[in-house]
């Protein structure tokens, strides 16, 4: 029996395995060394590969075979830098993608909330955290280490495929969406518009609740690579509704029957070669107030266009569901409804940047199914519906 | 006192299963004691699956998608060969 826990390292890089040092702001002593764990550093090796994949034209990797590391940086794109996978098959060609050291907020925040509960940190304290090589990196089952569980065989990865279509043909015909939040390099992103119409509908309907209610579902779509030049990049086709849910003011549970409906649409889909390859890729729901707790407008909103305080943003809640549920998997989107400061409707798209939900560009095509079927111009591929939510 | 001539069968040692996460992008094949509470087993095989760790996870069948009762002993809540899904007990939403 193998202990079944997934590796993407190295020898190399098995050997380094890192902590993070805990101190008091202004503070000398070390209040923790929390241990990075493999779970910590897979969404980030699955980012570098995915920004490998769109940036470097490489959509054959594999997470298994073609990332290495982590290893500290030694360069990066900015002074930021502190840990470096390599992707790539043949060591002399692999690229470095570098992440800062905020990609492990979530490493500090654990460790922190130890230490609060300890008495060691009370609420309202400053710390600081820095990057420290440990010792390997042990292999039991914390707490079970009896091996009362146990897996029988390695963890075994499936993922759709990546479709073969182009991508500049779609973005001919499409509307940018907060250009302003896109980066260079990073994948793009094609929504159908029926696919946001109808998250928006579901969504906002619970704004039409008294109290309001959170509402909201997941989106389906596929990840994609253009043959012509290797970019990766994702498709959102269908938006569905969770039904059978927990929805209060402030939160929105998927219960079983939630879960399971999807699961249920998802085969469906996955059973047509048309949708063959779509996959869960994001959420979306409602925060149904004001931002701040219902701070008024600033001083000067009236002078601004757009108001710059929203509550169409993933909450710390939000990302660590995403965190859960999305694990491994950079190409994640979470679109976010709301109400800015002045009680207008927002609506904004954010995707995994170095491990954290950031708020990013997009792009929307009336009718992604006709074009990119015209696009992938396949003689064995039934007509794709914008198949209504069931 | 009655005493039946049927042999007594002990209780069985493990129980397998396979497990899965939610967007079924992993399986796992899973061993386990039977009589261990859900809970348990769902944190340790979000570990195997290298799942995060600041999530509190719970075991879902895929038969009738309930969730198994975290207190109770796994043993008595699926069957051998059962397909289970690793599910995150928490929820979206906005702070207040």
């Amino acid at each position: 029996m193998t202990s079944g826990r997934p590796d993407t390292r190295t020898e190399e890089g098995r050997q380094r395995a890192f902590s993070l040092e805990l101190r008091r702001r202004g503070g000398s002593e070390v209040l923790a060394l929390e241990r990075v764990l493999a779970s910590d550093l897979g969404d980030l090796s699955a980012e570098a590969l995915w920004r490998a994949a769109t940036c470097r034209g490489r959509p054959d990797l594999s997470l298994e075979e073609a990332v290495s590391g982590p290893f500290p940086a030694t360069s990066g794109a900015d002074a930021r830098s502190c840990l470096a996978f390599r992707v790539g098959l043949d060591p002399a060609t692999a690229v470095e993608i570098t992440f800062p050291l905020e990609s492990l907020a979530p490493v500090a925040r654990r460790a922190a909330t130890r230490l609060l509960a300890a008495g060691v940190l009370r609420a309202g304290d400053e710390f600081v955290y820095a990057l420290r090589l440990a010792a390997a990196e042990s292999r039991d089952i914390g707490g079970l280490g009896s091996g009362s569980v146990r897996a029988v065989a390695p963890v075994k990865r499936t993922l759709p495929a990546l479709e073969r279509r182009e991508l500049a043909p779609l973005l001919a015909g499409a509307e940018a969406v907060d250009a302003e939040h896109a980066l260079p390099g990073e994948h793009a992103v094609v929504f159908a518009r029926p696919a946001l119409a109808r998250a928006r509908a579901i969504a906002e309907r619970g704004l039409s609740e008294r109290p309001a209610i959170e509402t909201g579902g997941v989106l389906l779509g596929r990840r994609a690579a253009c043959p012509v030049s290797g970019e990766a990049y994702v498709l959102v086709e269908e938006a569905l509704e969770a039904q059978h849910t927990l929805a209060k003011e402030f939160s929105l549970e998927f219960l079983g029957e939630s879960w399971r409906r999807f699961e249920q649409v998802l085969a469906r889909r996955r059973a047509q070669p048309a949708t063959a390859t779509q996959l869960l890729i994001g959420q979306f729901h409602c925060h149904p107030f004001l931002p701040d707790g219902g701070l008024p407008p600033c001083a000067d909103c009236a002078r601004r266009a757009v108001c710059t305080r929203s509550s169409a943003r993933p909450s710390s809640d939000d990302a660590r569901w995403c965190r859960a549920v999305f694990h491994e998997a950079p190409w994640q989107l979470s679109l976010m409804f709301g109400l800015d400061a002045r009680g207008e409707r927002r609506v904004e798209l954010y995707g995994q940047r170095a491990g954290a939900l950031e708020r990013r560009g997009y792009h929307l095509v009336d009718a992604l199914s006709a074009s990119v079927h015209a696009t992938a111009g396949s003689h064995d591929r039934e007509p794709h519906s914008p198949h209504p939510d069931p | 006192m009655v005493h039946s001539t049927i042999p007594r069968t002990d209780p069985p040692k493990s129980l397998q299963f396979l497990a899965r996460n939610v967007t079924a992008t992993k399986t796992l094949p899973v061993d386990v004691e039977p009589g261990l509470p859900a809970e348990e087993v769902a944190r340790a095989v979000a570990e195997l699956l290298s799942m995060p760790s600041d999530t509190p996870w719970a075991l879902r069948e895929d038969d009738n998608a309930s969730f198994l009762d975290g207190r109770l002993p796994i043993g008595e809540q699926i069957r051998p060969g059962a397909r289970v899904t690793l599910t995150p007990k928490s929820h979206l939403g906005g702070a207040r």
